[in-house]
């Protein structure tokens, strides 16, 4: 256990100081920062041109759209500001690099992870948060223990899946040297789903993102419940549950993958 | 004459090897038109399926798919070729070649755009026919007019990609200017949403742009929206003014090249 | 400075094979390569046995795909062995990574350990907690290197920025600051020049007379082995060829001495009567070539005679390569077995 702690310790320096080296390139940081921030802008600025032209989507209202956008997007942006790093990860398997993270008495994972550290994520972050926060006092939910929790569950929930998935990428390329875009398909693919009430998708589509990779349970239902909209595919009082345990599901699976994934590695090299 | 097409050919060859990441790309594309699909489908069935200025639900359903189906062949993002050149200095030798420097990119870009129709733009618009029963084409006529304004199309986003891969003449980090110019142009070539949802300054202001000959044109065109003669012309428009804009910038930029001596 | 004591590093008919696809040739190759399922076992290491004290400085020497890579990262946990066994510090290093990771320095040549974008002093300050330093120990281990390894000059720069040298230096640097047990090198001095290489080896002997580190390098660079090791393990083809005394093996093995002399005045040097041993070609208006066999000549001995036979201007002196030696290394294995027959 104390290992642990002292592991995450050198992971969040490791992570400080390379932000700080970032940081020296202001320019540069500065610049992506604002572009980040511009697209994510855009992407508000066309729900709303939407909602000029369409009364509603799925029954939910543009005040209601964008508080589940927002929540989307927080969660999604932390995620990704946390596992930037396993995006070298195909890279240094491919190259042999991986080796040198295999020689230092920590944690291979966290080393993964912070390989690479991107703050550009915070403008979006900040913006999302912000959103999130006007758009709570347009629908005016009720404020109640089961709210927070729910909230609470959805941002920790959300954050752990939207890891787990980006880790698949750096997984598949254990074994293969492709494919990687198809994991990007499926974590942008997840996060942009996730903006929307999940009843306007197919029935198969909804399947795999309702159950398989738990979006569904893990965004969308938390703020249907919290806005008290109505619920056409029923989860409703199942989803507060099913949420977490989904994703604690998910997580173990990706977790399993990764150390085959290393043993793989182990006994392959490059 | 003979030199363009072999490029075009060579550089078709190059992107036909990489068909696997075209597969992998095609999962993507597939993916984003679903989703993107069933929100239109969604915000649509709020008005009962009505129309849009002049818009069906299947018209703005087809535009999703022919634009995921288009995102690759027009190759807005990510294409830094020329600037590489620049920062390597390397352009000075493709100047000195007996060749025209603007028409070896482009044939390049067009063999490219070529392999890409074929790995990518054409099994696209093949499952969002399956998946969301999209509006096929309604005559002949209308495939011509839409191939036609695909490849002008091409050459509009070449032009564009162009001035934007230029500016590494003057800045550093053109990249970080570039990627926010990006975001506008995706938005006004109508990759979002059709230009005719735009409220009313910005819909118009769209149509004088040159982005609306990215995406919007073949749109229209596959459609049957407005006049294919038009729509052609606008293109053709747009790629010589582009052009010319190109060559200036061309020119001050070899300037430069020659002071600081590449 | 060898102490008695169990060996720090036991290695025991260690194996390891890869299975490569069968690439099929011909028309549709590429179609029945991907198809098949066919596969070459290539043994990239075989039945290899050796055991290192504490204390030594061992040269692991082989050609390029002689199986060291592969025996060193056995050794350090990165690679599993198909057969055979391996101990390093009393560990098993696939199974305990993280403990021996504590306790061994790596050192790659072709890569580096470093963090890419942070200066290099930061990379350092990083290891100190990583390995749990005392300060004490960090503040004596860094002065050495600095002082050693001259990284004042670049201590603040990034590391992605650093010549090949400065970041050999800066690795070496790292791998030493925790006062490793053992340190395991693969190829320090690849792609280096004369001048970096003496630095590096320096270094080591250093490290190896006053700390008593035991060090197990890699390389197929003969002069590393002249300058550094007492005892050299030749690996071919995956296995052991010979384990002894490095000095012992140069006499026996290291080839012909090969020497350039460029003459002050062009002239005719004989080629008759030459002595024992010597053989001579000219290669030019003035350049002459000379090879020496070693069973009657030393380097020493060679330049001598050639001062005698000419005004010499310029004299380079080649020792042997690599690849000849390990060819007269086998002959002379047959040529044993031959006569046990």
């Amino acid at each position: 256990m104390r290992e642990w702690r002292e592991e995450l310790g050198l992971a969040w320096r490791i992570a400080r100081m390379r932000v700080s080296a970032q940081m020296q390139f202001q320019g540069s940081f500065l610049l992506q920062l604002i572009g980040n921030c511009i697209l994510t802008i855009m992407e508000v600025v066309a729900i709303v041109i939407f909602f000029q032209r369409f009364p509603s989507l799925g029954g939910w209202t543009l005040n209601e759209i964008l508080l589940l956008y927002a929540m989307s997007a927080i969660t999604f942006e932390i995620a990704d500001t946390i596992q930037n790093g396993l995006d070298l990860v195909p890279g240094r398997v491919r190259s042999g690099d991986f080796d040198t993270l295999m020689t230092r008495p920590v944690s291979i994972y966290l080393q993964a992870m912070v390989l690479d550290v991107s703050i550009r994520h915070v403008g979006k972050t900040l913006l999302a948060i912000g959103l999130f926060a006007w758009a709570w006092t347009r629908t005016d939910p009720s404020l109640t223990i089961a709210t927070l929790l729910l909230l609470l569950s959805a941002l920790l929930c959300g954050i752990a899946l939207f890891v787990a998935i980006f880790t698949l990428g750096a997984i598949v390329s254990f074994w293969t040297v492709g494919s990687i875009e198809i994991v990007n398909a499926v974590s942008y693919g997840g996060s942009d789903l996730a903006q929307y009430p999940i009843h306007i998708y197919r029935q198969w589509f909804r399947t795999v993102f309702i159950w398989l990779i738990p979006v569904g349970f893990v965004i969308y239902y938390p703020m249907l419940i919290i806005l008290d909209k109505p619920d056409p595919l029923g989860f409703a009082p199942a989803a507060p549950f099913l949420g977490p345990l989904l994703t604690f599901a998910f997580v173990i699976v990706i977790g399993w993958l990764w150390r085959r994934g290393v043993n793989h590695y182990h006994s392959t090299g490059s | 004459m003979r030199v363009y097409l072999e490029i075009a050919i060579l550089a078709s060859r190059q992107q036909i090897a990489y068909r696997a990441a075209m597969l992998a790309g095609l999962f993507t594309n597939s993916v984003f038109g679903v989703i993107l699909g069933s929100v239109m489908l969604g915000f649509y069935g709020s008005i009962d399926n009505g129309s849009v200025n002049g818009w069906s639900a299947d018209d703005a359903i087809t535009l999703i798919w022919i634009n995921q189906s288009l995102l690759m062949v027009v190759y807005l993002w990510g294409w830094w070729d020329v600037s590489n050149t620049i920062q390597s200095g390397s352009i000075a030798n493709d100047f000195l070649r007996p060749i025209s420097w603007y028409g070896m990119w482009l044939s390049r870009d067009f063999g490219r755009a070529l392999a890409t129709v074929f790995l990518r733009m054409i099994p696209t618009l093949a499952i969002g026919w399956l998946l969301f029963d999209i509006t096929l084409p309604a005559s002949l006529a209308r495939v011509g007019w839409f191939l036609v304004a695909v490849a002008l199309a091409v050459w509009v986003s070449f032009s564009i990609r162009l001035l934007t891969n230029l500016a590494a003449f003057w800045l550093i980090d053109h990249r970080g200017i570039a990627a926010i110019s990006i975001v506008f142009t995706t938005f006004l070539s109508g990759m979002i949403m059709p230009i005719d949802f735009f409220p009313e300054p910005l819909r118009t202001i769209a149509q004088f742009l040159p982005f609306q000959a990215i995406t919007m044109a073949p749109n229209n065109a596959y459609l049957g929206k407005g006049d294919p003669l038009l729509i052609v012309a606008t293109q053709l428009f747009w790629i010589v003014v582009l052009a010319l804009l190109c060559a200036q910038v061309l020119k001050r930029g070899e300037r430069r090249l020659v002071v600081q001596g590449g | 400075m060898t102490t008695q004591g169990p060996p720090i590093v036991n290695v025991d008919d260690l194996t390891r094979t890869f299975q490569r696809r069968k690439l099929h040739r011909g028309k549709l190759g590429t179609l029945r390569t991907l198809a098949s399922r066919q596969s070459d076992t290539i043994e990239a290491v075989s039945g290899v046995s050796f055991a290192i004290n504490a204390g030594e400085m061992v040269g692991y020497i082989g050609q390029n795909g002689a199986g060291k890579s592969t025996t060193i990262k056995m050794l350090c946990g990165i690679l599993v062995p198909s057969e055979g066994y391996a101990s390093v510090l009393g560990v098993t290093p696939w199974e305990q990574r993280k403990q021996l990771a504590r306790r061994i320095g790596v050192v790659f040549g072709q890569r580096t350990q470093l963090w890419w974008d942070l200066p290099l002093r930061d990379s350092l300050d990083l290891l100190r907690h990583m390995y749990r330093v005392p300060p004490d120990r960090f503040a004596a281990n860094l002065s050495t290197a600095r002082e050693v390894l001259d990284l004042d000059p670049f201590l603040a720069t990034p590391v992605r920025q650093l010549s090949l040298g400065q970041r050999m230096r800066g690795d070496l640097a790292a791998a030493i600051l925790h006062d490793p047990d053992l340190l395991v090198l693969d190829e320090p001095t690849i792609g280096l020049d004369l001048l970096a290489k003496d630095r590096i080896r320096d270094f080591l002997r250093t490290m190896n007379r006053t700390r008593g580190t035991t060090m197990l390098l890699t390389t197929h660079d003969l002069g590393d082995i002249e300058e550094l090791c007492e005892r050299v393990i030749v690996i071919d083809a995956g296995r052991v060829r010979f384990d002894g005394n490095a000095t012992a093996l140069r006499e026996q093995f290291g080839g012909d001495i090969q020497v350039e002399i460029d003459v002050a005045q062009e002239r005719e040097i004989a080629l008759i009567d030459l002595p024992t041993g010597v053989s001579g070609q000219q290669v030019s208006a003035s350049a002459w070539t000379f090879r020496f066999d070693r069973d009657h000549w030393t380097s020493g001995s060679a330049v001598r005679w050639l001062t005698t036979i000419a005004d010499l201007r310029d004299v380079s002196i080649n020792g042997g390569s690599l690849e000849q030696m390990i060819r007269d290394l086998y002959l002379s294995d047959r040529r044993s077995t031959h006569n046990v027959k």
